[in-house]
C-alpha cells in the first residue's frame, strides 16, 4: 500500500454528507460529485480516524470476514479515487 | 440606489415576492403589483464589479442559444452577463431582479427566458429554493416529479398522464423545491415557458405542496420501478437541478445539505416504462402501487 505512514483527511475544499447509510462529497472547486456505498462510506470513516493506511485496513478486518489483501486492495482503489478527485489528502 | 422612469412588476413565483424590473409581461398570471419607477443601482457600480474577474463562468444552452454566462457577486448581490440578452442583477436577498444593459434583443419571450433563467434561479438559491429541472403531476392528492435525461420523456409523460382521469399536471420543465420541517415541498406556482399563460399549469394548486416521491425515467420494453440507493438519490437530485454551476461556494454548501436531506427524506425511484401510449394506464398503476408500497414501508 502507499503512503501507509501517513494520516488520510478530507481536503478543505471538500464536504461530505451522509444520507442514511451512504454518503456524498462534494468537492467545491470542481462542483464535482461523489457517492459512497455503505462499504465506501464506513471504509471513509475509517481512514480518517486512523494514523495510517495500515492501522485503518487493520480496523476494517476486525469488522469484516473478508480476505485481507482484498480489503486492502479495496481501500487503496477507494483512496486512489478520492485523491484523484481531490476530496482527500494525506497529512 | 436612484430610481428613473419605467415600471418594475412584483411577481409571486415559487412562493415568493420577486420584483422584476422591468416588469415581464410573460408573467402576467403571476403579477401581484406593479410600481411606476425602477430601481436601479448605480451603473458605475456595475463597472467596478465587472473590472474584476468573474466568480464563475458557465456555457451552456439558455433560450436556444449556446452561450457563456459570467457572473460577478459583491455584497449586494450577483451580476450576470447573458451575452444574448444583456446583464442582470440578483439582489443578495434574492427579492430584486434588475435587468441593467440590454444587449439589443427586442424579443419580449428571449428576455422573459433570460430573466427566468440563471437570474431567477439564483434569487430563489439565495432563498433556500432550488429549481428541479423536472415534470410533475397530481393524483389521488399525492405529487411525484419525473427527472432523466434530455429527452427522456419528462414532459411528455407528464402531459400524457394528465390525460387520464384524476391525474394533473404540475410542471412541464422546472419544479422548484424546498426543505421545511423535515419535508420536502414543491412550489408549483412557477411559470413554465413552454406553456401559455392562460394553461400555467403550477397555478391551480396550492403554493405549496408535499412532494411524494421523484421518479428517474428510463425507456425500456416493460415497467418497473426500483429504489435508488441514497447516495445516488442524493447525487440525481444534485444533478437535475437547474443552473447550479452558477453557485458560489455558500450557496453549493447549501445546495449539497438540501440534497442530502431530501434524499433521505423522500423517495427516489428509477421508473423502467415503454414510450407507448396505451402502457400509459400501467405506468399510472404501477406509480401508484408504488406509492402504496412506499407509504406502507415507511408507516412499519
Amino acid at each position: 500500500m502507499q503512503n501507509t505512514d501517513k494520516r488520510i483527511t478530507l481536503c478543505a475544499n471538500a464536504i461530505l454528507q451522509e444520507v442514511e447509510d451512504e454518503a456524498v462529497l462534494l468537492n467545491l472547486n470542481s462542483q464535482h460529485y461523489y457517492a459512497l456505498n455503505p462499504s465506501g462510506l464506513r471504509m471513509l470513516q475509517v481512514l480518517t480516524k486512523s494514523d495510517n493506511l495500515e492501522q485503518a485496513a487493520a480496523s476494517l478486518l476486525d469488522e469484516y470476514e473478508v480476505d485481507p489483501a482484498v480489503l486492502r486492495s479495496d481501500l487503496q482503489e477507494l483512496v486512489d479515487d478520492l485523491l484523484a478527485q481531490g476530496l482527500v489528502e494525506f497529512i | 440606489m436612484v430610481t428613473c422612469a419605467g415600471t418594475s412588476g412584483f411577481y409571486s413565483l415559487a412562493g415568493q415576492t420577486i420584483r422584476f424590473d422591468p416588469w415581464v409581461p410573460e408573467l402576467q398570471p403571476f403579477l401581484q403589483g406593479s410600481l411606476h419607477c425602477r430601481a436601479y443601482q448605480l451603473p458605475s457600480h456595475f463597472a467596478r464589479l465587472k473590472a474584476n474577474s468573474p466568480i464563475a463562468q458557465v456555457t451552456g444552452w439558455l433560450a436556444d442559444q449556446y452561450q457563456t454566462i459570467s457572473l460577478w457577486q459583491d455584497d449586494s448581490g450577483y451580476l450576470l452577463d447573458i451575452p444574448s440578452a444583456g446583464s442582470f442583477w440578483t439582489a443578495a436577498d434574492g427579492g430584486t431582479i434588475c435587468q441593467v444593459s440590454c444587449s439589443g434583443s427586442t424579443d419580449l419571450t428571449f428576455l422573459a427566458e433570460a430573466f427566468l433563467g440563471p437570474p431567477l434561479i439564483l434569487a430563489l438559491a439565495l432563498r433556500g429554493i432550488w429549481c428541479f429541472h423536472a415534470s410533475a403531476i397530481e393524483f389521488e392528492h399525492q405529487m411525484v416529479a419525473f427527472m432523466g435525461e434530455s429527452g427522456a420523456g419528462k414532459s411528455t409523460l407528464a402531459v400524457y398522464l394528465a390525460k387520464l382521469p384524476g391525474v394533473r399536471r404540475v410542471s412541464d420543465d422546472i419544479l422548484p423545491v424546498m426543505w421545511e420541517d423535515g419535508k420536502l415541498y414543491a412550489l408549483p406556482h412557477f411559470p413554465q415557458l413552454k406553456i401559455p399563460q392562460h394553461q400555467q399549469p403550477g397555478l391551480g394548486f396550492p403554493q405549496k405542496l408535499p412532494l411524494m416521491a421523484v421518479y428517474y425515467l428510463d425507456e425500456q420494453p416493460a415497467i418497473s420501478i426500483k429504489g435508488l440507493g441514497s447516495g445516488n438519490s442524493a447525487l440525481l437530485l444534485a444533478g437535475h437541478t437547474v443552473a447550479a454551476r452558477l453557485f458560489d461556494r455558500q450557496l453549493l454548501s447549501n445546495h449539497f445539505s438540501f440534497c442530502g436531506q431530501a434524499a433521505a427524506g423522500i423517495s427516489v425511484r428509477g421508473l423502467a416504462y415503454p414510450r407507448q401510449w396505451t402502457e400509459l394506464p400501467w405506468v399510472l398503476q404501477a406509480l401508484k402501487d408504488d406509492l402504496d408500497s412506499v407509504q406502507a414501508s415507511k408507516s412499519v
